[in-house]
């Protein structure tokens, strides 16, 4: 009898021991196929972000392009036609040539020609005409020596004869990375010298900017909303397949380098 | 007898830019042929005598840098000078390629506009050609 009870008291104790294990499996199996569904909800979310960035990134582009329409047909020549009227009137006979009323339209005209320069620099910031040509070189060059002349920082440009023409796709979100990387040189490095430079070899595309501003951390600034121009930088490299390469650190500069397939 | 003012066309879309370089054109001593569209002009061409022509680079219809092919199709060597409302280098580049003999920002001193003009009108040629 004591035998069969030892008997049965194992054979119950294994029955538990097996409902244990079984219970355990499935609340495992359970936990592995939520952290699966985790992963692929993050993956999935993580690809709509991605998807969502080229979205924005191309609405940006189509707006930016319609306001620097806009600005040239509309804005633009208003203002042509202002100081056109001005000087009709420094000619005009009577009052018009007293020495104070041809002072004061001097002065209105002077006015609408400052007006129409910004009118003009903030049209070329938007979209500068020669990237819908897919020149980019010509274009950079242009935008490097607009930028020494605004802020007074040293731009030198270089770019290889073979850089040829690219799809205007690639064009425009190299143009706008060299643009990012410009402006944060001026605005919150303090740099004194930047250097673009753009090369064409084995297939691709190699676009490097690089200043002697005060540089910055590069993990805090990710972190922080400062950093949205780097998303922006990498984000556009991305969206073209390629590859970025930030250098900096505080007190040693900046150096963007992005390499893309030439397309 | 008075010498009649040398005609010098404009053909400019946007109509307060339009009338503002007539009515500089009149200060400056010519008579302005307004036209608002390149196909207006071109209709008129063969009746018109123009000295030379003030071209909109932006002007809708024909794109102002081809018209120029156009008006030499018409077997006219008309001088053409284009115009722009932003002092665009590329237009500048576009229009010296395309062998306009000139460039006139819009908002620049009319001075420009009045020594353009004179570089290209000759008035005893003018005149023999017209004969």
């Amino acid at each position: 009898v004591r035998l069969d009870l030892i008997i049965g008291a194992l054979v119950v104790f294994q029955i538990v021991m097996l409902a244990g294990l079984l219970v355990q499996h499935r609340r495992r199996r359970r936990a592995e196929e939520s952290l699966r569904e985790n992963e692929a909800a993050l993956r999935s979310s993580y690809e709509e972000a991605h998807v969502l960035a080229r979205k924005v990134l191309t609405a940006q582009e189509v707006e930016r392009t319609r306001l620097a329409r806009d600005l040239h047909d509309d804005l633009s020549q208003g203002i042509a036609a202002l100081s056109l009227d001005i000087q009709g009137l420094k000619g005009r006979q009577g009052t018009f040539q007293d020495e104070s009323a041809q002072a004061a339209l001097a002065s209105l005209h002077e006015g609408i020609v400052s007006v129409a320069r910004n009118v003009r620099a903030l049209a070329h910031d938007l979209h500068p005409g020669r990237l819908q040509n897919g020149a980019l070189s010509v274009a950079l060059a242009s935008h490097c020596h607009e930028v020494q002349r605004r802020n007074g920082l040293t731009v030198a440009f270089s770019a290889n004869e073979d850089v040829g023409s690219l799809s205007p796709e690639t064009s425009v979100n190299l143009y706008r990375i060299a643009q990012e990387a410009l402006r944060n040189a001026c605005r919150h490095a303090g740099a004194r010298r930047a250097a673009v430079s753009l090369i064409r070899r084995n297939g691709a595309v190699e676009l490097a900017i690089e200043d002697d501003g005060r540089g910055f951390d590069l993990p805090g600034t990710r972190r922080s909303l400062a950093g949205l121009g780097l998303v922006s930088i990498e984000e556009r490299v991305r969206f073209l397949n390629g590859t970025a390469n930030i250098e900096t650190a505080p007190g040693a500069g900046t150096k963007v380098r992005v390499s893309v397939p030439a397309g | 007898m008075e010498t009649p003012a040398p005609t010098v066309v404009v053909v400019e879309d946007d109509s307060a830019t339009l009338k503002a370089l007539g009515r500089v054109l009149k200060a400056l001593g010519f008579d302005a042929a307004l036209y608002s569209s390149t196909q207006e002009f071109l209709a008129s061409l063969p009746q018109t005598t123009p000295i030379c022509l003030l071209l909109d680079a932006h002007v809708k219809g024909t794109p102002g840098l081809d018209l120029q092919h156009q008006v030499a199709a018409l077997g006219s060597s008309l001088p053409i000078i284009v115009m722009s409302a932003l002092d665009d280098l590329d237009v500048r580049a576009d229009a010296v390629r395309m062998g306009c003999v000139g460039y006139f920002d819009k908002t620049s001193n009319v001075d420009e506009l009045r020594k353009l003009i004179s570089s290209v009108h000759h008035p005893a040629t003018d005149r023999k050609q017209g004969d």
